[in-house]
């Protein structure tokens, strides 16, 4: 059984059990360990018991939740681990017992609710310049920018994007040679990737596409008559 | 373009149940891996119903492709199939675990392939992957729901060796844990001499992405890359319960998969 201990400066105040599924912290009084500070929100952070594991989150608190010096929004506990909130801080101790089932036995896969609130805070945030997270590209909003022989901008807002001269085309292009596809954008994971059909030669700044091509921003996209620059929104 | 394909799956050397399942099927083009997790065989059920449910749907689909309904206007009526198949799974996973005593609070990953005509659809909840191998390529085609990968996306310049580690198998996301889940789904464009893995996580705990592509290449039939990738991550431990289930797109003309797999 884990066991919390509050502590103010040097000072125990109290000790706690974590005995359910969670336990909450926070100034408010519903809380399972309220901690009376203005620097402490309502609802500040949680643990979770999930298997042998114990998980903190911090529930987007303002002034933040760190464990042995460092701020965390998610994170597994382990013995004798000191979590800050405000001025306080919450000993976590595991059992002797725990110690030794923890080192010998391999994790199940468990699931765990995470605070809806801290995605939503993340999403918030400016990303930084010049960052070159692969994952991150693939959820940042991009948009087809007619250079030639078309429209204004296309933006892609589809997961897959059909280049071509058919009706099932999103982006159309004309030209007498052009075929109904002539060329795929998949957004995914790991980026915007390009797709030549086969059917029709498909260049990106001026070299020929084999098999296919993930898009870097101001990428030149020619496919027959047209010429598309690929770059993010905003 | 012909496909063809093997899966394997083998309970590890640690674990006492397998509580992997999973489905291929040429003529549909439908590929599923599923993980379960819960108490008893409850994990087993888990994942086996997802498989199943999943299989119904998308069979229904396949024999009559009809126009979904849908609020999802970016996404084709194949993408939004295996959606709603996946959607129906946790309803079905769901509804069990709350009906049952023993399987409450079951729950199963999904990573779903599916070939429809000139487009490759793939989806995935938790932590079971999809690759592409294309040329001298590998690509993830998913991206995990646990909570160390969610950490990792949030935070792109964070030291592992230096910060404490969410756990790895800290899903965040799971088929049969709420009555709704929302799969990521995403829509590519198949190229003749792609190769695509679905696996499990007793197979991406054991061997790095590297080191599946590796064994790829090593070729022979789909058969015997199934059960390298599986011996593999045996032979690292094998923690836990390892699935792979691999397909190949038939190409026309040579390339260096081709040679390995295509040539029959």
């Amino acid at each position: 059984m884990a066991q919390l201990t509050l502590q103010f400066k040097d000072l125990a105040l109290k000790e706690f059990e974590l005995t359910g599924q969670s336990m909450t912290m926070g100034r408010e009084p519903d809380n399972d360990i309220v901690v009376e500070n203005l620097l402490v929100s309502g609802y500040h952070a949680r643990i979770d018991s999930a298997g042998r594991e114990y998980i903190l989150t911090d529930l987007q608190s303002k002034n933040g939740t760190f464990v042995n010096g460092e701020r965390v929004t998610s994170t597994k506990l382990k013995d004798g681990d000191q979590i800050l909130v405000g001025k306080h801080t919450i000993v976590f101790t595991l059992s002797p017992e725990e110690i030794q089932e923890d080192q010998k036995l391999t994790e199940p896969t468990m699931f765990i609710e995470v605070a809806q609130g801290a995605s939503e805070a993340e999403a918030q945030d400016p990303t930084p310049s010049g960052l070159d997270s692969t994952a991150i590209s693939a959820e940042r909003p991009a948009v087809l920018s007619f250079l030639s022989g078309g429209g204004d901008e296309y933006e892609i807002k589809k997961k897959l994007v059909k280049l071509g001269k058919g009706e099932e085309a999103d982006v159309h292009i004309g030209g007498l040679f052009t075929p109904k596809v002539a060329a795929t954008i998949s957004r995914r994971p790991t980026g915007y990737h390009l797709t030549p059909t086969g059917r029709a030669k498909v260049k990106v700044n001026d070299a020929q596409v084999g098999g296919s091509h993930r898009l870097r921003e101001f990428d030149t996209i020619e496919v027959g008559p047209v010429k598309l620059q690929f770059y993010y929104k905003g | 373009m012909k496909t063809f394909s093997a899966g394997r799956t083998d309970v590890g050397r640690k674990r006492e149940n397998n509580e992997d399942s999973f489905h291929t099927d040429d003529q549909v083009g439908l590929y599923i891996v599923a993980d379960g997790m819960g108490g008893h065989r409850a994990g087993e059920v888990a994942s086996s119903t997802v498989v199943s449910s999943v299989k119904d749907y998308m069979e229904a689909f396949h024999t009559s492709p009809v126009a979904q309904e849908t609020d999802e206007s970016n996404m084709s009526p194949a993408a939004t199939a295996v959606c709603h198949s996946i959607e129906l799974a946790n309803r079905v996973v769901y509804q069990l675990s709350q009906d049952q005593g023993s399987y409450k609070g079951m729950g199963s990953t999904a990573a779903v392939a599916y070939l429809h005509g000139d487009t490759l659809v793939t989806a995935n909840v938790g932590d079971s992957r999809i690759y592409l191998v294309r040329e001298d390529n590998i690509e993830q085609l998913t991206q995990d729901h646990t909570l160390f990968a969610e950490h990792i996306r949030k935070n792109p310049n964070w030291d592992p060796n230096t910060a404490s580690i969410p756990m790895k198998h800290i899903l965040v996301r799971a088929v049969g844990i709420h009555e709704a889940v929302e799969a990521d789904v995403y829509e590519m464009q198949p190229l003749p001499g792609d190769l695509v893995i679905l696996c499990s996580d007793g197979l991406t705990d054991m061997l790095s992405d590297d080191e599946i592509h590796q064994a790829v290449l090593e070729g022979g039939e789909l058969e015997e890359v199934c059960s390298r990738l599986v011996d593999m991550a045996n032979e690292r431990g094998g923690l836990d319960n390892v699935t792979a289930v691999v397909f190949f797109l038939q190409k026309e003309e040579k390339g260096l998969l081709h040679k390995l797999f295509g040539s029959k």
